[in-house]
């Protein structure tokens, strides 16, 4: 892994049937880089994520880990892969530490080098005073927190992370973040899919924004914002009565805006001075810096999508 | 050359797969000591010298020596294949432990060889626990009766590689039931356990044949007896056999089942 490229996909694809899931991507991402994977539920998100970890057969194009093509040198590729999945799967049978210990087996790690990586897995977690419980004993965050500590143990050059925090308390939520900042630190490479626009703003050093199989946009969480939601919002409450007038007062100016339901959020991109003046004075405005979520419902829309 | 690498590799990753349940058990087993033991000395007990008073020798020996090597073979059936249908069924589908294991270097025909190879280890253990109860009961005329052991692995093995395909392809836990009232149950009846095959009509005795459970009491039953024959190297081999094809079976529906 002398490259800086940690993982390359040309034209990727992913089919179920006739169900196109991923449809013809490409995607660059450097070696210590985090990298992010944004969509609504059956964007792709995951199926990309699977099958970067050979869980998944490529349907067509190239995808190569570490230099490696998933489809030729799978045990290669996964022998320098951490996985957290979105399941739960800790193994309820065995104690913590008897957990941990499994994995090193399945990565052929010397008895004695894995005794020193299992303890070093759990502090980097702070689970070192439960390895003797077994895992439902455990809280929700704390079960989390020993997923990514057993997918650690081989020390893998990239980490992939499908929704991480999805259902954490926010004390774990942030023990999780400043966890992963911690091995960002370390030179790994982090890939991770969220539905947490907070978690994507503050972790990824770029992302991308699926949908229907197919990348929207990519780059910095900062510059994307700035492009696409522009600097500043303001949201206007307003009830029904008064929508279609406000409505029509917006497609006059030209201003970027979206109907969100009982509020409309209109997009300031250069700074536009009139949104400060008397244009919205009759209503009820919130004002506040555009952010990745801004960006996210203005290029996947409202809609509700069930997988 | 290179396939042989492949399946030394898949024989490797599975002894992975078998430290983990080996684990799991050597945690559990104090619960799981009843179904092992005490089950199979009830069974003889109750079986071998109750009813078995009220039975005629069988040949120049008493019932209750003619059913023990029968229920060593069975005991192995039964606990090779709870452990590769429940067991499996509940790390695959419920614990997602498979879909963990997948993120490793270990691909679907590892954990496969792994679960045959623990569930026959099972059966050797269940094989061992019967075989002293009958030694204590003084039913084995043969020194030859340790190489039960290695058989009921055999045994085991077998049953476990065709368990797991029912494993693979399950949609529910209730499909193992079936597999035991129309497969373990009936194979416990009609393999000469409970008596001679030639009490049977002779299409029967020729279907039984085919199942593993026959040539199984067979051979332990040659076994223990000290009745050696170049018959018990046909049964040996088509347990063998059946061992090898049903789980090249399950392994492709495993790999067909996790990796999609």
């Amino acid at each position: 892994m002398t490259s800086p490229v940690a993982i390359s996909a040309k034209n990727l694809i992913k089919r179920y049937g006739d169900l196109v899931a991923v449809d013809g991507i490409d995607f660059e991402i450097s070696r210590g880089e985090c990298f992010g994977f944004l969509g609504p539920n059956g964007a792709g998100k995951t199926s990309t994520m699977r099958m970067i970890s050979c869980a998944s057969p490529v349907a067509g194009g190239e995808l190569l880990v570490g230099g490696k093509s998933v489809t030729a040198e799978p045990r290669a590729v996964k022998s320098i892969l951490g996985v957290v999945s979105q399941a739960d799967s800790l193994d309820p049978d065995l104690d913590v530490y008897q957990n941990l210990l499994a994995f090193t087996r399945y990565f052929n790690l010397p008895r004695k080098l894995a005794e020193v990586r299992i303890w070093e897995a759990l502090d980097l977690v702070e689970l070192r005073g439960k390895a003797s419980v077994t895992p439902d004993q455990l809280s929700g965050g704390m079960r989390r927190r020993l997923h990514i500590a057993r997918a650690m143990l081989h020390e893998p050059g990239i980490l992939v992370l499908d929704e991480p925090t999805t259902g954490l308390d926010p004390q774990s939520r942030h023990m999780v973040w400043e966890r992963m900042m911690h091995l960002k630190t370390r030179g790994i490479t982090i890939l991770l899919t969220t539905h947490n626009m907070e978690e994507a703003a503050y972790l990824c050093d770029r992302l991308v924004v699926m949908d229907h199989g197919r990348i929207l946009i990519q780059g910095s969480p900062r510059d994307l914002v700035r492009e696409h939601a522009g600097e500043r919002v303001v949201e206007v409450r307003v009830g029904m009565d008064r929508k279609a007038g406000l409505l029509e007062v917006l497609e006059g100016t030209g201003l970027a805006f979206e109907d969100a339901g009982d509020s409309v959020s209109v997009f300031s991109e250069n700074g536009d001075s009139r949104l400060d003046g008397g244009l919205l004075d009759d209503y009820e405005v919130v004002r506040r810096p555009a952010n990745l979520e801004d960006v996210f419902l203005r290029l996947t829309g409202r809609g509700l999508r069930d997988e | 050359m290179v396939l042989q690498t492949v399946q030394r590799s898949v024989w490797w990753g599975g002894y992975r797969v078998w430290q983990r349940n080996r684990d799991a058990f050597l945690r559990s087993w104090k619960v799981e000591i009843g179904g092992i033991a005490v089950e199979p000395f009830i069974m003889l007990v109750a079986i071998g010298f109750g009813l078995g008073a009220f039975i005629q020798d069988v040949g120049d020996r008493p019932y209750a020596e003619f059913l023990a090597p029968g229920l060593i073979a069975s005991y192995a059936m039964f606990h090779a294949t709870f452990d590769s249908t429940y067991g499996a069924y509940l790390r695959m589908s419920t614990h997602n432990i498979y879909e963990a294991v997948l993120f490793t270097p270990l691909q679907p025909e590892d954990i496969v060889a792994g679960e045959i190879m623990w569930s026959a280890t099972r059966a050797a253990v269940s094989g061992t626990a019967v075989l002293i109860v009958a030694v204590g009961f003084g039913l084995i005329t043969s020194p030859f009766a340790v190489l039960a052991i290695p058989a009921a692995y055999l045994i085991g093995f077998s049953v476990a590689a065709i368990a797991m395909i029912l494993t693979a392809t399950a949609t529910t836990i209730g499909a193992m039931n079936n597999f035991f009232t129309l497969f373990v149950m009936p194979m416990f009846y009609v393999s000469g356990v409970f008596f001679p095959l030639d009490r049977l009509p002779e299409w029967v005795q020729n279907a039984s044949w085919i199942l593993p459970l026959t040539p199984a009491a067979a051979l332990v039953r040659g076994l223990a007896e000290g009745d050696l024959t170049w018959w018990m190297a046909v049964w040996t081999l088509e347990l063998l056999a059946v061992a090898l094809i049903a789980h090249r079976i399950a392994a492709m529906l495993m790999r067909r089942r996790l990796v999609k």
